[in-house]
């Protein structure tokens, strides 16, 4: 009697133990014909798309013939791409029948350092805080930048669709190539904000002389008091070593 | 008689044992809502992580979505990235969908963590993808990786 007890109670216990999850393929098997998309439910709360705009009662969609149902984005008309270039071309005052003058394209967006580029070559302004060794400060994974947002994402989830002049933190104006680099407030729990907790720096915006200009990725920028360690001039950031690398 | 039944519970439990220790497959729910307020939820999407490039593969196995990624960093032990360009595969042609912008929460570790400024919590190998492509249709995608490569 207790033998049986006992592999009774060892068959419910291992039976227990599996996670729910491996039922999920029998469960989602409800909808049948196939594993197609449903149409949701009016009842059915989104509990991770608090973003999306409120809707009384979804309509269902016609079914696709399979797979995703994109069919307004892949059928609608192209919309002009979003040019990845966070510098924009300063307008000058003109005299009258003045003609207009052809300023130089903006830096291309893979570039960083606007009008300094290639001037990053002074001492390192060592980061005590960020783990040695390549990407150590990114647990040792390689950060690229992101092409859709400014500064490659670095500062933040600036989408460069939604940037507004209403967001600007200023801006540094290169009166040379007639160009001006657009500034915004650098977001909480980014590679940015750390960068600028690592060396205790309070961001400012950008105009005011003597600043500490930092460069980062894709030709962003942002400005910051400088203080004991940063002294007021042009860094470039290093993505890999996570240090500001002073403009000569 | 007892021998036979105590063989029958056994083999009952090594079965369990087994399922217990097999990964779920393709339990990611994958929401959809387009710009005119239609929603489409497609339960048992699979989930593939190669690089920073996710793969989500319709239930019927008709249609992959990519979404790469870029500029992946950690907010305390949860990857994240910015998705910068989604691509939809399907009917053998392949779709780009532009992107306004997105956000994907990946938490690659053995146990469960907070999402940033929130109480909804990640739990080990679940993903979290949030989209939003140039022609206003909001996409959601939430679930276990089936595979990381």
């Amino acid at each position: 009697m207790m033998k049986r007890f006992w592999t009774s109670a060892l068959a419910l216990c291992l039976l227990s133990a599996m996670p729910a999850a491996t039922f999920a393929a029998s469960r989602g098997d409800r909808g049948g014909g196939g594993g197609g998309a449903r149409p949701s439910a009016p009842a059915r709360s989104a509990p991770v798309f608090r973003a999306a705009p409120q809707v009384s009662q979804p309509r269902p969609v016609t079914a696709n013939a399979g797979g995703f149902n994109f069919n307004r984005d892949v059928n609608a008309r192209p919309v002009a791409p979003v040019v990845p270039r966070p510098a924009t071309q300063q307008v000058p005052a003109r005299l009258p029948n003045q003609s207009p003058v052809n300023y130089a394209h903006a830096p291309n967006a893979t570039t960083s350092g606007g009008p300094y580029r290639g001037r990053f070559i002074g001492p390192v302004v060592r980061n005590a805080h960020a783990p040695s060794g390549s990407w150590g400060w990114n647990h040792g994974v390689a950060w690229r930048p992101a092409p859709v947002y400014w500064g490659g994402g670095f500062w933040g989830a600036f989408a460069l669709a939604g940037l507004t002049d209403a967001l600007l933190f200023g801006s540094i104006n290169d009166d040379q190539a007639q160009l001006d680099y657009p500034s915004y407030q650098v977001q909480p729990d980014t590679p940015g904000a750390e960068l600028l907790q690592d060396y205790q720096l309070q961001q400012t915006p950008c105009g005011p002389p003597d600043l500490v200009v930092i460069w980062g990725p894709d030709n962003s920028v942002i400005c910051a008091v400088p203080n004991d360690s940063v002294a007021p001039g042009n860094y470039q950031v290093d993505p890999a070593t996570f240090t500001l690398v002073p403009a000569q | 008689m007892f021998r036979r039944r105590f063989a029958c519970v056994l083999y009952v439990a090594l079965a369990a044992l087994v399922l217990a220790r097999a990964p779920a497959n393709a339990e990611g729910v994958t929401r959809v809502q387009q710009s005119d307020g239609a929603v489409q939820i497609y339960d048992r999407v699979n989930i593939r992580l190669a690089g920073e490039t996710l793969w989500l593969r319709s239930p019927d196995r008709k249609g992959v979505l990519e979404v790469t990624s870029g500029a992946c960093s950690f907010v305390g032990l949860l990857q994240r990235c910015l998705p910068f360009a989604t691509t939809l595969h399907q009917d053998g042609k392949t779709h780009q969908i532009a992107l306004e912008h997105g956000a994907v929460y990946m938490n690659l570790t053995d146990a469960s963590h907070h999402l940033p400024h929130s109480s909804e919590r990640l739990g080990p190998h679940v993903v979290l993808v949030l989209l939003h492509t140039e022609h206003g249709t909001y996409v959601s995608v939430k679930g276990t990786l089936d595979t990381v490569k």
